[in-house]
């Protein structure tokens, strides 16, 4: 008898694996160059900013919100890590604590402001924009040096299709699926997200739920930030922008709605895999890097709709 | 008989309003060690002010409460929980995509020394009060969305009595319910009642109220009208006690014209929208024609399917030709009008003029190649406001800043400019004061008596009977009959509306 509910949502993105496997084997059988394990490592690095940042967001869009900001707060950390000065007084590893302090305050303004009413999309497009300009403040164009060991250890390969940041990013995604399915603050994440009375009425802390969840998705950006310095080994201030809406398609497509409550990490695990692979296929038939743009747009819109019309349907269905 | 053991909670001499409304008037009230008390009377009766007051939800005014004797202060929902005092509501207060036992475990999850969710720890919990105390809650594997709407009832009902339950309260719990379940569900109260367990238990249906009340307590306009045992009584006398008033001089006169006209001015054949089923009725020019019956019997759905806010089956016919309304659009160019019970949502916008809002059906007449002509307008709203005396500074004023009579009178203005041949209000009073009530009623008659079909569906009784010249009764999305002359009494319509036989004389 299986009485953690979370199972249905696991059985419901197993489809998306059959999928994900079938883009495999077109993939391979087109062209000579995927199925390598040079290629398979690449697109596992590719992958791993997307995979960290997409775990995060789907906590928020399983309590019915989204964030924009975490692309921002990517950036953000490739510019703090590419402050010389800094390491200058702290050692290598300072930099890094003082972001993820901006991090988890910044997911703590997200999440309390959204909490008290504020639109989701609204305040974090705003907290976006706050934190786009602290960092074009502090690197108006890319440059600058990041920290010799932090670099190299970000993007260290470890043999075969294995790397460092490939791996930081799977074990991001097996902590956070720990909290979700197995621990109360996962169960009440799904609580809220679907009724947010009925909770309060059971006695959950929704706000607390509310916050942490905004804070778990802006240590992602950071995380993801730190990810990406390893691969430009610099600081750019809108590096890690792509990663905001890039995330939100990659939980749409791995089958959590916007309805709340409804989803799960191994369908988000799946959507960025289907997508990191996509765009890796599409680089290698030559199409043009902003008609790219145009596919992942379609996606984007069309996983958007089909989830409201999911949605929707449940709600008629009650009717 | 009951006999009336030691009372375990009382309430004393309570008093609630909402704005200009006296929701409860001194109203004293107890309830008995395992007793099961039925609370009846019509809607606004003060029902649910009463219940939301017991369970800690709001404040009275004024008035004290006791538990076990003992007086309460500072009574609110956390105290009420602390006592063990459960309200359980018609909806369902579950998360659908759970299983039985996560739902029944909310907010008190079992943990184990690891961090992770205890579902072993928390079987076993559960098993024993399962076994022992409710045997009816399904599987607790399943997923609350698959469960039909009875078990789901059961999971609520369960939850409220395992974390400790004295007093438990049914707001209508039986309304989704079929016959069957609604047995099985009473077999739970009684069950509970031997356990030591009171049960508030409130219930639009009188034949339920003897099936398992002890003794039942009629409320009627905000006050305690009668407590009577069930064995003493019968549904005669309490449908007597629920209604049995004068209607006071508030209402109009019925209309003095009668009306020659043959041709109705919207008929029904055969029509079924939402909850309402194969209704057939004439609706002619002139009259105020009132939807009556419990509230959610279909007759909301009936006037939202003919405004094409929902869809519909069967013919609608407007002055004897069949007109397919599928949409808002199609109702409006049939001449059809609606003024919404939820005026502030689905009427106003609350942030514009008062002007504004009265000619935004008809910006089409007031404007020349698309732009706007505001002396039209002007012009226009002053006098609608004129006509409704309107209290307010100028045309100008923000809606937002009327009264509530005020806003309904905006709201119906709106409606008319339209000039429609049938005006349709859903509770054209709610929230309204009696003042404006008086001059709302006048003005019906009036828009009436210029040939318009006048359609109210109405929670508020008396004024039902006050203002229309026929009344059609809905049960279960039934028309159960339709009252003019003398038939419009207030037990007639509640007997009907409790699904009652009645012999009608003309």
């Amino acid at each position: 008898m299986k009485f953690n509910s979370s199972y249905i949502f696991v059985k419901r993105s197993i489809p998306l694996y059959f999928i994900l496997l079938g883009i495999f084997v077109v993939a391979s059988a087109s062209t000579d160059h995927f199925f390598t394990s040079e290629n398979i490592l690449n697109v596992l690095v590719q992958l791993s900013p997307l995979l960290v940042v997409a775990c995060g967001q789907t906590f928020v869009v399983l309590l019915q919100g989204i964030d924009i900001s975490v692309g921002a707060v990517a950036s953000l950390t490739t510019t703090v890590l590419a402050l010389g000065s800094f390491e200058h007084f702290f050692g290598a590893w300072g930099p890094m604590f003082l972001i993820v302090v901006l991090g988890v305050a910044i997911g703590f303004l997200n999440g309390l402001m959204i909490y008290k009413g504020v639109t989701p999309i609204i305040m974090t497009l705003g907290s976006s924009v706050l934190v786009k300009g602290i960092a074009l403040g502090l690197r108006p164009v890319p440059g600058g040096n990041v920290s010799f060991t932090i670099a190299e250890f970000f993007c260290k390969e470890l043999g075969w299709i294995f790397s460092v940041p490939f791996l930081i990013s799977i074990t991001w995604f097996s902590i956070l699926a720990f909290l979700l399915h197995f621990t109360r603050f996962g169960k009440y994440v799904y609580a809220t997200g679907a009724d947010r009375d009925v909770s309060n009425k059971a006695g959950i802390n929704t706000m607390k739920i509310t916050i942490l969840a905004y804070i778990l998705s802006s240590v992602s950006g950071v995380l993801a930030g730190l990810l990406l310095v390893g691969q430009i080994w610099s600081g750019d201030a809108l590096i890690g922008e792509k990663l905001s809406l890039d995330s939100v398609t990659a939980v749409l497509v791995g089958g959590t709605t916007f309805e709340g409550g409804v989803g799960g990490l191994f369908g988000t695990l799946a959507g960025a895999f289907i997508l990191s692979i996509m765009s890796n296929v599409l680089n290698m038939m030559n199409i043009f890097s902003y008609y790219q743009y145009v596919i992942k747009g379609l996606i984007l819109i069309f996983s958007i709709f089909l989830s409201l019309r999911l949605s929707s349907r449940k709600e008629k269905s009650i009717r | 008989m009951f006999g009336g053991g030691p009372t375990l909670i009382q309430v004393k001499n309570i008093k609630k309003s909402f704005g200009a409304t006296q929701a409860l008037k001194n109203l004293s009230f107890e309830i008995s060690d395992s007793e099961v008390r039925a609370l009846v009377g019509e809607n606004g009766a003060g029902k649910s002010t009463l219940v939301k007051i017991i369970s800690g939800v709001l404040k009275p005014d004024q008035g004290e409460i006791f538990w076990n004797g003992e007086r309460l202060n500072n009574y609110n929902i956390r105290i009420a929980m602390n006592l063990g005092i459960r309200a359980v509501h018609q909806e369902i207060d579950l998360i659908d995509n759970m299983t039985v036992l996560e739902n029944l475990m909310l907010g008190r999850e079992k943990v184990s020394s690891l961090g992770t969710l205890d579902y072993k720890q928390m079987k076993e919990d559960l098993e024993s009060f399962v076994k022992s105390e409710f045997p009816e809650i399904p599987p607790l594997d399943k997923i609350v969305k698959d469960l039909d709407i009875m078990s789901q009832q059961m999971v609520v009902i369960a939850r409220a009595l395992f974390s400790g339950c004295n007093l438990l309260i049914l707001d209508e719990p039986t309304a989704v319910l079929s016959d069957n379940e609604r047995d099985v569900l009473f077999s739970v109260v009684r069950r509970l009642k031997a356990g030591g367990t009171s049960v508030l238990f409130i219930s639009h249906r009188l034949e339920e109220v003897f099936l398992i009340a002890d003794r039942v307590t009629v409320l009627k306009d905000g006050e305690h009208v009668s407590t009577l045992s069930t064995a003493m009584t019968n549904s005669e006398e309490l449908v007597r006690l629920m209604s049995g008033r004068e209607i006071s001089e508030l209402y109009p006169s019925e209309t003095k014209k009668t009306s020659k006209q043959t041709t109705p001015a919207i008929e029904l054949r055969g029509y079924s929208c939402g909850k309402c089923t194969d209704v057939n009725l004439k609706i002619y020019p002139g009259e105020i024609f009132g939807f009556g019956g419990l509230m959610g019997q279909g007759q909301e759905d009936l006037i939202r399917g003919l405004f094409g806010i929902i869809p519909h089956s069967g013919n609608v016919l407007i002055n004897g030709e069949i007109v397919p309304i599928d949409s808002v659009k199609s109702a409006i160019e049939a001449g059809i009008s609606f003024v919404s019970a939820n005026r502030e949502r689905e009427s106003l916008v609350l942030c514009r003029s008062i002007r504004e809002n009265i000619c935004m059906p008809i910006l089409h007449e007031l404007s020349f190649l698309g732009i706007m002509r505001f002396s039209l307008e002007k012009a226009r709203a002053t006098n609608m406001m004129r006509l409704f005396k309107i209290k307010a500074n100028s045309p100008k004023t923000l809606v937002s800043k009327l009264s509530g009579g005020n806003k309904q009178k905006v709201s119906l203005c709106k409606s008319l400019v339209m000039k429609p041949r049938i005006l349709m209000l859903h509770e054209p009073t709610r929230g309204v004061d009696v003042q404006t009530r008086f001059e709302i009623y006048r003005k019906l008659r009036e828009i009436a008596d210029d040939g318009i079909a006048v359609i109210v569906v109405s929670s508020d009784t008396p004024e039902l009977l006050g203002i229309c010249d026929k009344i059609a009764v809905f049960y279960e999305g039934a028309l159960k009959g339709i009252l003019k002359g003398k038939q419009k009494r207030e037990d007639i319509l509640m007997a009907l509306a409790n699904n009652q036989k009645v012999v009608m004389e003309d």
